[in-house]
């Protein structure tokens, strides 16, 4: 297995003829860390599938425009952030909000690709509850264990605003356990 | 500042409690590559399915608002039918009692002729003169 050299494959995703072996190296590279991150925000198998092929399909799509300012790997977490967020409001267009979180505990109770116990069905059940990037960020730093210098880059937002969104989303999930206790 | 986790969230594994199916990461770069289009080959993303049930959605929303509009129409043409009937109704009472008065001043025309009184007449017995 060849080693991954952002730089050079950077390189060769400019170059027409390289361009497609490169990109399967970048495919290979993020796919997995890609899918974990879509499959925090969709929750479902079925769904971070689809919405990873089409987060690569856009990248392809959009190669051209990736000018190389900031690093591959936070380009393509855009991509998947802006992708999961598209499908979540589609998503939410079919469901009302009660409905939703109704749903989300009996789905993921019955979800053959959930091995979580009922405080972890509660966790995800409050973590649905938060706006679309307050949830990525949390995810991002409680299970990722991401920097925030990283997170930064990737949304856009200062360091302070991010560590202040954290924080909100920790309180917000603690008052749902509140409730539901 | 730091952020202090509660018991709560310490209460709560870090670890991801989502699986795969099984080699699902073994053959996903080769599924992928599948659905890349080729070069300068613009395709749009592959629908997902809450786009198939908003299709579906929408489509039955449709169904339902032109029933509906054929239940309005049919409503409104009866209301106009029973208007109508109620227009030709009132008319036929008022040609009747058109008739009825036509008929009224005929009858009294043809009893002055027989008694050969003229106007000038009734006016001259209506104002006390005699004849």
């Amino acid at each position: 297995m060849t080693t991954y050299n952002e730089k050079e494959i950077v390189e060769q995703l400019r170059n027409p003829t390289l361009r497609r072996k490169a990109f399967e190296c970048v495919v290979e590279h993020y796919g997995k860390t890609l899918y974990w991150q879509i499959r925090r925000l969709v929750m479902f198998h079925d769904d971070a599938d689809d919405v990873l092929q089409n987060t690569f399909v856009k990248a392809w799509c959009n190669i051209d425009k990736f000018r190389g300012d900031s690093k591959l790997s936070t380009w393509l977490f855009r991509i998947a952030y802006n992708e999961s967020v598209t499908f979540l409001a589609q998503q939410r267009l079919s469901l009302s909000i009660d409905d939703e979180e109704e749903n989300l505990a009996e789905r993921l109770e019955s979800d053959t690709f959930f091995d979580g116990d009922e405080t972890q069905v509660m966790l995800q059940r409050a973590i649905s509850t938060l706006p679309d990037k307050q949830k990525a960020v949390f995810n991002m730093k409680y299970f990722e264990e991401m920097k925030y210098e990283e997170m930064s880059a990737v949304f856009n937002t200062s360091v302070g605003a991010l560590k202040a969104s954290y924080h909100l989303a920790v309180k917000k999930i603690e008052d749902f356990f509140a409730r539901n206790n | 500042m730091m952020v202090k986790e509660s018991d709560i969230m310490a209460k709560c594994s870090k670890r991801t409690p989502f699986t795969v199916p099984e080699g699902y990461f073994d053959s996903l770069t080769e599924r992928i590559m599948e659905k890349i289009p080729d070069d300068g080959v613009q395709v749009s993303a592959k629908p997902n399915r809450s786009r198939i049930i908003k299709f579906f959605t929408w489509s039955a929303v449709a169904v339902a608002a032109c029933f509906v509009g054929v239940m309005v129409c049919q409503q409104f043409m009866k209301l106009n039918d029973g208007t109508e009937k109620q227009l030709m109704q009132q008319n036929m009472r008022a040609q009747v009692v058109a008739e009825d008065i036509d008929l009224e001043e005929d009858y009294s025309e043809d009893v002055l002729n027989y008694a050969m009184v003229d106007n000038n007449d009734v006016y001259c017995y209506l104002s006390g003169d005699g004849f």
